[in-house]
């Protein structure tokens, strides 16, 4: 019998009792069971995004912040650097679509941040602005691909106490 | 004969007939064929005692493993028609409406709200999902109208889809309320 032997001997009446562990057995079984038959060995993640909508400008409209434009082109990527409509500074890198994770935008994303960011400082919680320009055809994967080179920027950002990292860029569309 | 008459109980002429009371069986009556059969009549008892305290271990880490790693937040179900795109800076999902992509058939929290066909080739506004998507958020302003309203949606598209259909969903979704968007993806090196 499958039992465990508690207690020790004795010439009257014996110490030793058995625990029947049979139940206990039974059901440390059924719940492996059941949490392998319901686990979910890939589960999802997401990625974020900032849909920028324009809000009520008053008499004093604020001027334009300083925001990183990456523009997905056939053979590379240019990334621009712009204030409303002005033009601060102007680079490309080779778009490598062989490379599934587009390691040198990413170096260069994070060599224009720490070049040209605005927003740097660990007291400041507002996030820089990426704006990405996509030709209408792009596959949603390449497009996810640039977001996920953007948010591999990260810096830190102070919330009370505690420093976190966080992506330095928030990042959303061009829509025309 | 002297003995009869003593107050010595083992000649006690009924000492033979009344015992104290108490366990008889393999002590009095020793029941030896019982003995010899329990174990093995003399040779290797078929009786083994197994030692399971290892066994009980095992299973009791493997249950703790699985708890730990139990993850209810991310078992959101994907069509099967979908192939979400991979990416590495991947957050965890959080509780929000999802805006799936079938084909042409747009989806909120898997109920049908209306065909993308009208932005496959110009971007433009999804008018069902975008009237779906306001009639959430002013049910949510209604049910909780203490809290800040979020405005996080999550799209769930197919890898495949083109960027313009993309643009004109998050577009819908930023009009109705929502400009926090999320793109679902699975976690992974990259590609």
């Amino acid at each position: 019998m499958a039992g465990v032997e508690v207690g020790g001997g004795g010439k009257k009446r014996s110490l030793s009792a058995d625990v029947n562990m049979v139940p206990f057995i039974d059901l440390l079984l059924v719940t492996v069971a059941f949490l392998l038959i319901t686990a979910v060995w890939t589960t999802n993640s997401r990625i974020n995004a900032n849909a920028e909508v324009p809000g009520e400008i008053g008499p004093n409209p604020p001027p334009p912040e300083r925001s990183l434009h990456v523009s997905v082109e056939d053979e590379t990527f240019t990334l621009t650097w712009r204030s409303g409509s002005v033009v601060e500074s102007e680079s490309s890198v080779a778009r490598n679509a062989a490379d599934p994770t587009y390691g040198a935008l990413r170096e260069a994303i994070s060599k224009e941040y720490a070049s040209r960011g605005v927003h740097t400082h660990p007291d400041d919680g507002e996030l820089d602005r990426l704006v990405v320009h996509t030709p209408n055809d792009l596959p949603f994967s390449e497009v996810v691909r640039v977001l996920d080179a953007a948010a591999e920027t990260k810096r830190e950002v102070r919330d009370g106490g505690r420093v976190a990292m966080v992506p330095a860029f928030e990042s959303t569309f061009a829509v025309r | 004969m002297a003995d009869r008459y003593t107050n010595n109980l083992d000649h006690n002429p009924h000492a033979h007939v009344i015992h104290k009371p108490g366990r008889r069986l393999m002590h009095a009556i020793p029941l030896r064929f019982v003995w010899r059969k329990v174990h093995g009549m003399g040779s290797r008892s078929p009786n083994a005692n197994l030692n399971l305290t290892a066994y009980i271990d095992f299973l009791l880490v493997t249950v703790i493993f699985l708890l730990n790693t139990f993850n209810a937040s991310g078992q959101i179900s994907v069509p099967k028609e979908i192939t979400l795109p991979t990416a590495e800076n991947a957050e965890e999902v959080i509780d929000a409406p999802i805006v799936s992509l079938d084909g042409n058939q747009v989806f909120v929290d898997g109920q049908f709200a209306g065909s993308a066909k009208s932005v496959e080739d110009r971007l433009g506004r999804i008018d069902e999902l975008f009237a779906a998507l306001k009639t959430r958020r002013e049910n949510w302003k209604t049910l909780q109208p203490n809290k800040p309203f979020p405005g996080v949606v999550i799209l769930q598209i197919d890898q495949e889809t083109k960027a313009v259909v993309v643009k004109s969903v998050f577009q819908t979704a930023a009009y109705a309320g929502y400009p926090n968007v999320s793109f679902m993806v699975t976690k992974g090196g990259g590609g």
